[in-house]
């Protein structure tokens, strides 16, 4: 049994060897941890410190079950590693290939990071775990994160990833549904997870919600393969791909052309992380790592598409010419005219009003106050990463 | 001879003619005849929808993903952990009831609230406290405790009294009987316990990967509905299932190695009533029961106040954030004051209603189904050996894996719900009132066996009055289960309801609502578990038992 949770997904044995030595590791529960973190963490068990918290869920990680994908360096470092989480919103695939090669190619560890990239699924919020301390960083929906702030989360919006909202209407191409008032009658498939954009976006399209049979389902496009769906919301780079490999011809409408544009896969952290200068320091290293990744990313698709196939999701089977299509149809999210320009992940005024505008038509207050370039500012201090 | 020990030896009665026809057969015959009905089904036209995939595509894709080996054994090692720890706990709590007498009450008060929460909704709470691995581990345990502690409790109280009366006699104390009697009495019935938590453990480990995980096979599940991947989310679930079947046919096999007396009996004969005070056996029965719902009266106010203080405790003692963690009275003030108070107050009634009404209409179908089957049973043995393999299924298969199934073919309102709900309902209910239906003493039976009665009088004037404190041991475990069965649905697939409320309220960062229908389900089953153990207990009372 191995006894770092490290060594599951790193490459080299050297570093480890290395490491032990240099940071004198503990054994807590099968796992390894930085003495200091340990003992800290066992005074203050539950503290709301984010290194504590960290520290602790490191050491409550068995090795076999992999809760979090841990750091893969692949350089010996003499510096310890600062352990923290990234809570995703859902499982390891082609949606956070950024950070997959973050962490492989040890951009993360070039911060001083040691990465857990949390994996979400349908049950997870990332909101309360990042306002918990757990969590330094969160990838979650931007209506989601402003509902959370509107309802007392003490969280900020430090970057998006996509600028370009995701989420698409898809029907089938023998009867395609053009337009959203071509919805009107039939029966829409719309998860719960993702019934918050929903209810926005209907109300941004000035759609009459009462003309829609909606109905819940559990990221299940079956339904619409079956028929017994007419529409399915989903993800760009997710649905549409996967059922155009399996035969089905799908039409695919984006909501950000009917009225509905929106910022997505949004960075979010603790206002009070931000505010003290130590929390903001980590934060500019975790974003300037975030963005050499996705800006590796992005020139590669294909390597965000490898490593979601054969190392990360190794469990989920993804098919890698699929995740290769879905990374080649991301980018189209993630880059533009305003991040050439500023950098990615940057929120120009303009995107910032036009989702206020789209959020507030769904009900949630997002304020301008929500958002903040601070930390990509830092982090582009030295020369922007696009 | 009891139910489980029945399985697959030779019945004591029946119709002749077919139980000479090799029994064994019929087993297989059943599970070939349900096998060969799946895969026309699928064949002739639920594959032109994507919704059944024929056998031999799902085989293949089992093959194909080597059994998913690594992910299951993820899933079992959080599950055995959870198993262990639960498990322990029971046995250990259990055995200290019966040192300190006092703490028994205490004990199942707590254990009768984690038996009635949603284990769902408190799993993103979890995660908060918890590393994702750790969380899993906790509701693999929270899934357990209650079956095995119910269990452990029986048994220890069904000692022989002879027995017992023989080590106080020589001198010995509580701490001496609990270990050379009560331990070894207890064996069997902790075992039924145990062979029920196996399956529990891995459904609540499951439940746990819906919160995100690299492997497990929750996670290759969620992966697999959202890539179309049909044949792979059966062959998850028919692997679920099968491993849940052996750990629990061979927990059974091993508490009846253990213990050759076994009886194989359900849970949730606990006798807590014993020490309460019961109306005079000459009291018209219908007066005896409400003596008996009033003195539980004061138990589900108990329990309603341990939930209430666990809540709180857990609330303060962690210091969370109030952003997500509520307080009692914070819930209490959102549902009363006057700004959110009439919205958040029509939301959860809707809700409930909904809940209610789907959890009910599949309480029904479930029990007359169990009742009809179980009488089958008694009446002609080829029904029990041809149904016995599937409702050990059924008591395997992980709901959790079976619902979005479940949901392809009864879409995803009232239809999913209501069968999740029956399925929870059916199992116990079969086990427990054919159990009821075997229970009349012998000479009553002897006595109709004289006069020449049919076997069809026999069931209906001896044994259905007999089964008749069956059926409300059945309902205080199945009730229960019905509603969480429901929410577990709705929070997964369905269109409305209580549970898809929870799950909206999580991604909605309503987080009063999440707590508030939280209570409202684990209150609502609390209360049902124990108004249905009082009238239980009122019934056979009526039967002088």
């Amino acid at each position: 049994m191995p006894t770092d949770s490290n060594i599951n997904h790193s490459h080299s044995g050297p570093y480890h060897e290395e490491r032990r030595m240099t940071q004198q590791s503990v054994q807590i529960g099968g796992t390894s941890v930085p003495e200091s973190h340990s003992t800290m963490s066992r005074r203050t068990f539950f503290g709301r410190t984010a290194q504590v918290a960290a520290a602790l869920a490191v050491a409550g990680v068995a090795p076999e079950a992999l809760s979090g994908v841990a750091a893969a360096a692949v350089r010996p470092r003499a510096k310890a590693l600062t352990p923290i989480e990234v809570q995703l919103n859902y499982e390891l695939n082609i949606q956070f290939a950024g950070d997959m090669v973050a962490l492989a190619e040890g951009y993360y560890a070039d911060q001083g990071f040691h990465v857990s990239l949390v994996p979400g699924g349908p049950n997870i919020a990332p909101e309360p775990v990042v306002a918990s301390g757990k969590a330094l960083v969160g990838i979650t929906h931007t209506t989601e994160a402003a509902q959370a702030i509107v309802n007392g989360a003490d969280l900020k919006i430090i970057g998006a990833g996509y600028q370009k909202n995701p989420f698409c209407m898809i029907s089938s191409g023998k009867t395609p549904l053009k337009t959203p008032q071509s919805l009107y009658g039939k029966k829409v498939g719309i998860s719960a997870s993702n019934s918050t954009t929903w209810d926005a976006f209907c109300a941004g399209a000035k759609l009459d919600v009462s003309k829609i049979d909606v109905v819940s389902t559990s990221f299940d496009i079956t339904s619409l393969a079956s028929g017994e769906l007419d529409a399915l919301m989903g993800f760009f780079t997710n649905e549409p791909i996967l059922l155009a490999a399996q035969g089905f011809k799908p039409y695919v409408w984006l909501f950000a052309d009917f009225g509905y544009p929106l910022m997505e896969e949004v960075y979010i952290a603790q206002t009070s992380t931000i505010s003290s200068p130590s929390g903001k320091a980590e934060l500019v290293r975790f974003m300037t790592a975030e963005a050499r990744g996705w800006a590796r990313q992005v020139k590669t698709p294909s390597l965000g598409a490898s490593l979601a196939t054969n190392t990360y999701g190794k469990s989920l089977h993804l098919v890698l010419e699929e995740q290769v299509k879905a990374a080649q149809a991301q980018n189209a999210l993630v880059v533009s005219a305003d991040t050439a320009a500023h950098g990615l992940f940057w929120m120009t005024p303009q995107l910032i009003a036009e989702t206020m505008k789209s959020a507030k038509e769904g009900k949630v207050a997002a304020t301008a106050s929500m958002f903040t370039n601070e930390i990509l500012a830092a982090a582009y201090a030295g020369g922007k990463i696009s | 001879m009891s139910f489980v020990e029945s399985i697959g030896r030779r019945p004591l009665r029946g119709t002749a003619a077919f139980t000479r026809l090799a029994p064994r057969l019929w087993p297989g015959m059943g599970t070939a005849a349900l096998l060969v009905a799946w895969e026309l089904l699928a064949v002739l036209w639920l594959a032109k929808r994507h919704e059944v995939p024929t056998i031999s595509s799902v085989v293949t894709t089992i093959w194909h993903d080597h059994f998913y080996s690594l992910d299951l054994g993820v899933t079992l090692w959080e599950a055995l952990r959870g198993y262990l720890i639960g498990n322990g706990l029971a046995v250990v709590l259990g055995a200290l009831a019966l040192l300190v007498r006092p703490i028994e009450r205490v004990l199942l008060r707590f254990a009768v609230a984690t038996y009635c929460i949603p284990t769902i909704a408190v799993g993103p709470l979890l995660a908060i406290l918890f590393s994702l691995d750790t969380t899993k581990v906790v509701m693999s345990a929270l899934s357990v405790f209650f079956v095995t502690l119910v269990g452990v409790l029986t048994g220890l109280h069904d000692a022989p009294l002879s027995s017992l009366d023989l080590v106080h006699a020589t001198g010995g104390g509580r701490w001496a009987a609990l270990i050379k009697v009560r331990m070894r009495a207890a064996v069997p019935s902790a075992f039924s316990g145990l062979a029920i938590a196996g399956p529990a453990a891995i459904l609540g480990a499951i439940i746990g990967e819906f919160l995100g995980g690299t492997d497990g096979l929750g996670v290759v599940m969620v992966n697999s509905e959202a890539s179309l991947e049909v044949a792979r989310t059966w062959g998850v679930a028919i692997v679920a299932t099968a491993v849940s079947g052996v750990i629990f046919g061979g927990t059974l096999w091993m508490g009846r190695a253990l213990a050759p007396g076994y009886f194989g009996g359900e849970m949730g004969r606990a006798d807590e009533q014993r020490r309460r005070f019961v109306a005079p056996g000459n009291w018209p029965w219908p007066a005896r029961l409400v003596v008996a719902t009033v003195s539980r009266m004061g138990s589900i106010v108990v329990t309603l106040l341990a939930i209430v203080a666990v809540w709180a405790a857990m609330v303060k003692g962690f210091a969370l954030n109030p952003y997500f963690a509520k307080t009692p009275s914070a819930v209490w003030s959102s549902l009363t004051s006057t700004v959110t108070g009439p919205t958040n107050r029509s939301e959860l009634w809707s809700g409930f209603t909904i809940t209610l009404r789907d959890a009910a209409i599949g309480y029904l179908i479930g029990t007359v189904a169990a009742i009809l089957l179980a009488a089958g049973f008694v009446l002609w043995s080829f029904v029990q050996y041809t149904f016995m393999p599937i409702v050990v299924v059924l008591r395997a298969v992980p709901l959790v894996a079976m619902t979005p199934l479940l949901a392809l073919v009864f879409g995803t309102g009232v239809g999913v719900v209501a069968a999740v709900a029956g399925i929870v309902a059916f199992v116990p209910s079969v086990v427990i009132v054919y159990e009821g239906l075997r229970s009349p003493p012998p000479t009553t039976l002897d006595l109709l066996h004289a006069y020449g009665a049919s076997s069809r009088v026999t069931m209906w004037r001896l044994r259905l009055p007999y089964a008749f404190p069956s059926l409300f041991a059945a309902a205080k475990i199945a009730v229960p289960g019905s509603v969480l069965g429901a929410v577990l649905a709705e929070w997964l697939v369905a269109s409305n309801g209580l549970g898809r409320d929870m799950a909206l309220a999580i991604t909605q960062s309503n987080f009063q609502i999440l707590w508030a229908a939280t209570a409202i389900v684990t209150a609502l089953s609390a209360v049902a578990y124990n108004v249905l153990s009082a009238t239980e207990y009122g019934a056979r009372a009526r039967l002088g038992r």
